[in-house]
């Protein structure tokens, strides 16, 4: 959806038009859930998460000013409700840990394929998943919604609320943590050749 | 040349373009540094290969039904209440909701009954709210986007004019408590029209109130509630007006002592020269152009001072200036530079010298621009020259760049190699000053009799003229230096045969030791001897360079299935060398060269793969002079010195050829072998014998065979020799033939003898 039929659309949501809001929620969808599925590891979490930052978008809709882009927005809001979630399970029973093993374990069943859910495909695909999840959630986040998400720094400090300096430096080292990963890969990939 | 940091190569390559600041501050640099601009493009690159890698693994991932049952039933719920809002509410709805309000408020009655959906809006909250909504909402088109100082300051100083919002106000609820300016300015404008402060509004509205419900608890009265949003829209259009007519800004920059300008825009260069040391205003457009006017500032607005404290977490420190220490607060949103770079608290530390604009509040300034210098410090040092010009000294081990000012004292001669001691003033980000130098000069390398000289003997198969390197056929490298003699005052070429005496000595740059070659004599009779050109099976390699892989810059000797006595080296002038990996062993590779003083060295090496040979026959109908075989179907193959064939080639013979295609589509022949036609040997069923005139027999399924003195000629069931006359009209015989050259030749007849 380009910049000005977005702004089209904000502003018939803003007048209680369904269909709006239905237009909005397609254009956004996939994308803000996988994106929470690589910050939350765990698919009933990532939906939650996706869930209530649209509930919560489209409730304020009214407040939203249309100069600006709405992905930023609404990546923040659900920022907000994936930590909200971690919060919540860390105040529980349930330890971080277990979200860890339970997304591997989806991501590992081939099967899974057919239930739409994701699937390493590859060993290149494994490291990957083993990079997200040794990354600290900070780190996670900023390289997330960077290299995923397309975000530039400026818009990172928008959703993250914290300086670019500091979206810069967490970048900086996760960055570093990732290309490590992907040169791993290319020297398997070199030594096999 | 000072070299874009990483971080900041990160922060360039995450723009899909640069800004007009970016460009400004570093366009310049990535115009003529060709190191920089590589990074950016490698991070570029990264980038786009780590986003793909990552999509890749949730590619496959899709939400449930459930997570869209559920946004789906929320956007029912959230149209509904905004349809039953009041903006299109029918016009006797209106009337009549204001008619029962209005007895209701004169009767001291409060309406409190919410409408279906407008869960804690009165209707005439609702009512208030859809009047002021599109009012609040057109504050967007003049409020800046977040991030862009100028616009802000611009916006800032006629809001701050017309609505009596004074700075430490606004600082205080912007940058000390995080509301953002589009709810400030919204609160500020409806807290001016309704006459109450604007922090009262603010909290209303962070509470998450609607406009109606903000008026009535604030006591408004309803009847100044139904016509405030015309005063508000007033006030947004004049806003707007005064801003659209200021099309200049002046931004106040400090030029400290030795030069360096704090400033929140880039200040060119032409315009740094002309301010004064001390605060100045200098007029800039809104998109950061400065105009060119400058003028000091009589009334002094910047702080500028030493840190001597920091507090945990780098929120605040203290900063001592001339005549004063204070304490400082560093919000999220203060706008921190250091050296035109964006600097972070963390990085801030005790001893830094800090420029501020700021807002004082409660007693603490409140940093809204901050520019951070390194301090100055005095450094003793000493290493090994590795370059110099009269400007710059580059010394082994120190990292920071070494300047050579006007008052710097240097003793003795400076040369590369020599060693030096010095004294320097100045700081790890922008250098350091000589202040005392002294040079050793390096002490000549003189090769004594004693010394063990080394000799190298091969055939050049590569020059680095920037290594100074001369690479031998047999992988050894010689290095050379501007004390090296040649023979024939010129360094070799590729295929010469050359006899060095090299001294081995520590080099300088990477402290360890190399044969650096004192003389190098070039073989007067070199043999040389016409191209060469081969096919064959990839069996073998090695790299003579000591690596496992064939290394474009390197030697590697290659060996092919039927040469198992002559290698053929890959050298670096070596046409396709990166074809050519240890993947293809097995496939058959031809190699174009020369060979040189006994050593076969490779100009071109080309793979074939084995799916790509073909196999073709005809009749030569030609041969020309560049041995190119014209056939009857008027294909044309070339003959290379690699074909093999073992029958002579002539034109009128059929010929199979097998061959392969180059890039131009030329057919190269592998193998040139003699046509033979298949022989293919007939055996029919028992027939009846039509006609025989001794030589023809026509059958009664009217094959006709030729029979001559080779048949043999049998009784069907005892075996016993026969002769052409036992073969008759009438009879039944079982033929076995041949088909050879079109025609039917019988082998065997065997003749079933009526007793």
């Amino acid at each position: 959806m380009d910049r000005a039929t977005e702004k089209k659309v904000i502003i018939r949501a803003k007048k209680g038009d369904a269909e709006a809001f239905e237009q909005l929620y397609s254009a956004f969808r996939l994308e803000l859930y996988r994106s929470a599925l690589l910050i939350m590891r765990h698919p009933a979490d990532a939906e939650d998460a996706v869930a209530e930052a649209f509930i919560k978008t489209f409730r304020s809709i009214d407040r939203f000013d249309t100069k600006y882009p709405m992905r930023p927005w609404i990546h923040r809001i659900l920022r907000n409700e994936c930590n909200n979630i971690f919060k919540k399970r860390r105040a529980g029973t349930v330890k971080l840990d277990d979200f860890a093993t339970d997304w591997k374990d989806i991501m590992s069943d081939k099967d899974a394929k057919e239930s739409s859910q994701i699937v390493i495909e590859s060993d290149e695909d494994k490291r990957m998943v083993e990079l997200i999840d040794t990354l600290s959630d900070t780190h996670r986040e900023v390289l997330i919604l960077h290299y995923f998400d397309n975000l530039d720094l400026t818009q990172i400090s928008e959703v993250l609320g914290i300086p670019v300096g500091t979206v810069k430096s967490r970048l900086f080292h996760a960055r570093k943590q990732l290309s490590r990963a992907i040169e791993g890969d290319e020297q398997i990939t070199k030594s096999t050749e | 040349m000072k070299h874009l940091t990483d971080e900041k190569i990160l922060e360039l390559a995450s723009k899909k373009k640069l800004s007009f600041t970016d460009r400004l501050r570093y366009g310049l640099h990535l115009a003529t540094c060709k190191i920089c601009r590589k990074k950016l493009s490698q991070e570029r690159n990264f980038a786009k290969d780590a986003g793909l890698k990552l999509r890749k693994i949730t590619s496959h991932a899709h939400p449930s039904k459930n997570m869209d049952n559920r946004v789906y039933a929320a956007i029912s719920q959230i149209a509904t209440q905004a349809v039953v809002k009041a903006p299109i509410m029918a016009r006797w709805v209106t009337s009549l909701i204001l008619v029962v309000v209005m007895i209701s408020s004169s009767y001291g009655i409060f309406f409190y009954a919410p409408l279906v959906g407008a869960a804690h809006e009165t209707p005439a909250e609702a009512y208030v709210s859809s009047r002021l909504m599109p009012v609040m909402a057109s504050t967007d088109e003049v409020i800046p986007e977040p991030g862009h100082y100028l616009k802000s300051e611009a916006f800032l100083n006629v809001w701050c004019d017309r609505l009596m919002v004074c700075a430490s106000e606004y600082t205080r609820m912007v940058y000390l408590e995080g509301n953002n300016i589009s709810d400030v300015f919204k609160a500020s404008i409806l807290g001016h029209e309704a006459g109450v402060s604007t922090e009262s509004v603010l909290s209303l509205l962070r509470s998450g109130k609607t406009w109606g419900q903000i008026l009535s608890e604030l006591d408004i009265s309803f009847t100044s509630q139904l016509s405030i949003h015309k005063k508000i829209a007033d006030e947004i259009a004049a806003t707007t007006k005064e801003i659209g007519e200021k099309a200049t800004l002046e931004v106040t920059a400090y030029k400290h002592e030795d030069g360096h300008i704090s400033s929140p825009v880039p200040i060119p260069e032409e315009v740094a020269e002309k301010l004064q040391v001390g605060e100045s205003k200098v007029e800039v457009t809104d998109d950061g152009f400065t105009t060119g006017k400058i003028e000091p500032n009589p009334t002094p607005s910047l702080y500028t001072g030493v840190v001597t404290k920091i507090a945990a977490g780098n929120s605040a420190f203290t900063l001592k200036t001339a005549d004063d220490a204070f304490t400082v607060r560093i919000t999220y949103k203060t706008e921190m530079l250091r050296y035109n770079d964006y600097f972070v608290p963390s990085q801030l530390m005790v001893g830094h010298i800090c420029t501020i604009d700021g807002e004082w509040v409660d007693g603490e300034l409140i940093a809204k621009f901050l520019d951070a210098k390194e301090p100055i410090r005095e450094t003793e040092a000493f290493g090994t020259v590795l370059d110099f010009d009269e400007e710059t000294i580059t010394v082994a081990g120190f990292g920071s760049a070494l300047y050579v000012g006007n008052d710097s004292e240097i003793k003795g001669e400076l040369e590369v190699g020599a060693k030096v001691v010095f004294t320097a003033s100045g700081n790890e980000i922008e250098g350091f000053t000589v202040d005392t130098l002294t040079s050793t000069p390096r002490p000549e390398p003189k090769p004594t009799p004693e010394e063990p000289k080394a000799e190298f003997t091969g055939v050049v198969v590569g020059v680095d003229i920037n290594e100074k390197l001369i690479l031998l056929h047999d992988g050894s490298s010689v290095f050379y230096n501007k004390n090296t003699t040649f023979a024939n005052g010129m360094t070799p070429s590729v295929g010469q045969k050359i006899t060095s005496t090299a001294l081995s000595s520590n080099t300088l740059k990477e402290e360890k030791f190399q044969d650096q070659a004192i003389m190098v004599a070039v073989d007067d009779n070199p043999d040389l001897t016409d191209r060469f050109e081969v096919a064959g099976e990839f069996t073998d390699h090695k790299c003579l360079n000591g690596c496992n892989w064939i290394k474009p810059e390197g030697v590697t000797e290659v060996e092919l299935d039927h040469e198992k006595t002559s290698t053929y080296l890959i050298i670096p002038m070596t046409e396709g060398h990166s074809v050519i990996t240890p993947s293809y062993k097995g496939m058959t590779v031809i190699m174009e060269g020369f060979r040189a003083s006994g050593v076969n060295l490779v100009t071109k090496v080309t793979v074939v793969d084995p799916r790509e040979v073909k196999t073709h026959s005809g009749i030569i109908t030609d041969i020309s002079e560049k041995n190119i075989l014209t056939l009857d179907d008027g294909t044309e193959i070339a003959i290379r010195p690699y074909t093999k064939s073992s029958n002579p080639i002539t034109t009128g013979a059929k010929f199979q050829f097998s061959y392969w295609e180059d890039k131009s589509g030329n057919k190269k022949a592998l193998e040139i072998t003699a046509y033979r036609e298949e022989k293919k040997i007939i055996k029919t069923d028992w027939l009846i014998v039509v006609v025989f005139d001794g030589e023809k027999l026509e059958l009664s399924d009217g094959t006709v065979i030729m029979v001559d003195e080779n048949t043999a000629i049998k009784e069907a069931i005892l075996g016993t020799k026969l002769d052409e006359t036992a073969v008759k009209a009438g009879l039944k015989v079982l033929c076995e033939y041949e088909i050879k050259g079109g025609i039917n030749t019988a082998l065997e007849i065997s003749v079933f003898v009526n007793p």
